[in-house]
C-alpha cells in the first residue's frame, strides 16, 4: 500500500472528472464557429443584434442550456458511480486561489488581445496556462497535459494571429477540442487511477512512497 | 528493561489493509461517501460496512446516514483521535522500514 496514493487520490478524483469538461469542449467549439462570444463591435453576435435578427443570441442560449445539461450529467454520473468527496479547508483555500487567479489572467488576457490587437492570443496563452497550473497544484501531470494544453498554450504565443480579425473565437475552436480530449484522456486517467487504488489496498503495506 | 518491541507496537486495528485504506484516505479529505470509498478500497460492501462500523466503534471515525430523495448517503470523516492514529501509525511503519534497512545493511 503507497501512503502518497490514498492521501492524493481524493485530489486526483476531483481533478480528473474529465466528462466535465466534455460540454465545455463543445461550448468553447460552437461559439468559435459561429462567433457567438459577445465581444467586439465586428463579432456576428453583435451585428446580429444590430440588425434585428437575434438568431444567434436564440442559439447561444440554447447551447447555455445544452451545455448545462452536460454539466448536470456528468455530475450525476460521478457521484452514482464513483461517489462524493468533500475536500479539507486547505484543499479548498488551494483551489479557489488557482482559479481565481487563473480567472484573472485569462480576463486579463482577453483585455490585452482585444485592446492592443497583438499578434498572438493571450487568452488562449492564459487558459492552456492556468489549466497546466490548477492540474500541477492537484494531480502529477501527464504527457497529454503537456502536449493538449501546453501546446495550446505554445500556438497562442506564437506571433501568427496578426491578421485575424476575431482572434477570440478562433481562440476558442481550437481551445474546445483541446479541452475535450484533456476531458477525456482525465477521465481514462481517473479510472485507471482508481483501478491503481484497489490493487493497492488489497495488497502489502509498502512505505516506500 | 528493553525498549517495546516496533512490530508488537503495531496497531493491529489499524493496520489491516482494507481499513488502513479507508483510514489513510479519510485523512486527506474532510468527508468521503460509501461508493467513494468502495470504488477505492474495492471491498464489498458488506466488508466495507464492517470495516467502518468497527472504526467508528473504536472512535476512529464518524459516519453520517441520512436519507437525500428518498435514498440512503452514508458518509465518513475522522475523529481527532482518527486522524492522530492513522499518522502514527505511518509514523511507526516508516520507523519499522528504516530498522529493516539497517538490518539487510
Amino acid at each position: 500500500m503507497d501512503r502518497t496514493g490514498f492521501t492524493r487520490i481524493a485530489d486526483r478524483y476531483l481533478a480528473l472528472r474529465g466528462l466535465y469538461l466534455l460540454p465545455t469542449g463543445l461550448l468553447f467549439t460552437v461559439s468559435g464557429t459561429f462567433g457567438l462570444l459577445p465581444v467586439g463591435e465586428e463579432a456576428p453576435f453583435e451585428s446580429s443584434m444590430a440588425e434585428g435578427r437575434p438568431f444567434l443570441q436564440i442559439a447561444a442560449g440554447l447551447l447555455v442550456v445544452l451545455a448545462l445539461a452536460g454539466y448536470y450529467l456528468a455530475h450525476r454520473y460521478y457521484q452514482a458511480n464513483f461517489g462524493r468527496v468533500e475536500r479539507s479547508n486547505r484543499a479548498k483555500v488551494r483551489e479557489a486561489l488557482v482559479t481565481g487567479l487563473g480567472v484573472a489572467a485569462i480576463m486579463a488576457g482577453t483585455v490585452l488581445d482585444f485592446e492592443l490587437n497583438l499578434p498572438v492570443s493571450l487568452y488562449g496563452a492564459a487558459f492552456g496556462l492556468y489549466l497546466l497550473v490548477y492540474y500541477r497544484s492537484a494531480v502529477p501531470l501527464r504527457r497529454y497535459h503537456w502536449l493538449l494544453l501546453g501546446g495550446l498554450a505554445v500556438v497562442c504565443l506564437l506571433p501568427i494571429w496578426g491578421g485575424i480579425s476575431d482572434t477570440l473565437s478562433v481562440t476558442l475552436l481550437i481551445m474546445g477540442p483541446v479541452t475535450a480530449a484533456t476531458g477525456v484522456f482525465d477521465h481514462r486517467e481517473l479510472v485507471a487511477s482508481l483501478r491503481q487504488a484497489r490493487l493497492d489496498a488489497a495488497g502489502s503495506v509498502d512505505v516506500s512512497a | 528493561m528493553s525498549a517495546p518491541d516496533p512490530i508488537q507496537a503495531i496497531d493491529r486495528l489499524i493496520h489491516e489493509p482494507g481499513r488502513l485504506a479507508i483510514l489513510t484516505v479519510l485523512s486527506s479529505v474532510k468527508s468521503a461517501d460509501f461508493t467513494f470509498l468502495q470504488q477505492v478500497t474495492g471491498l464489498t460492501k458488506g466488508n466495507l460496512s464492517s470495516h467502518l462500523a468497527r472504526l467508528e466503534d473504536s472512535g476512529l471515525l464518524e459516519i453520517d446516514k441520512r436519507f437525500v430523495h428518498k435514498k440512503p448517503r452514508t458518509s465518513a470523516s475522522l475523529t481527532a483521535l482518527g486522524r492522530k492514529r492513522v499518522k502514527e501509525h505511518w509514523v511507526q511503519l516508516e520507523a519499522l522500514k528504516a530498522l529493516s534497512g539497517e538490518h539487510i545493511d
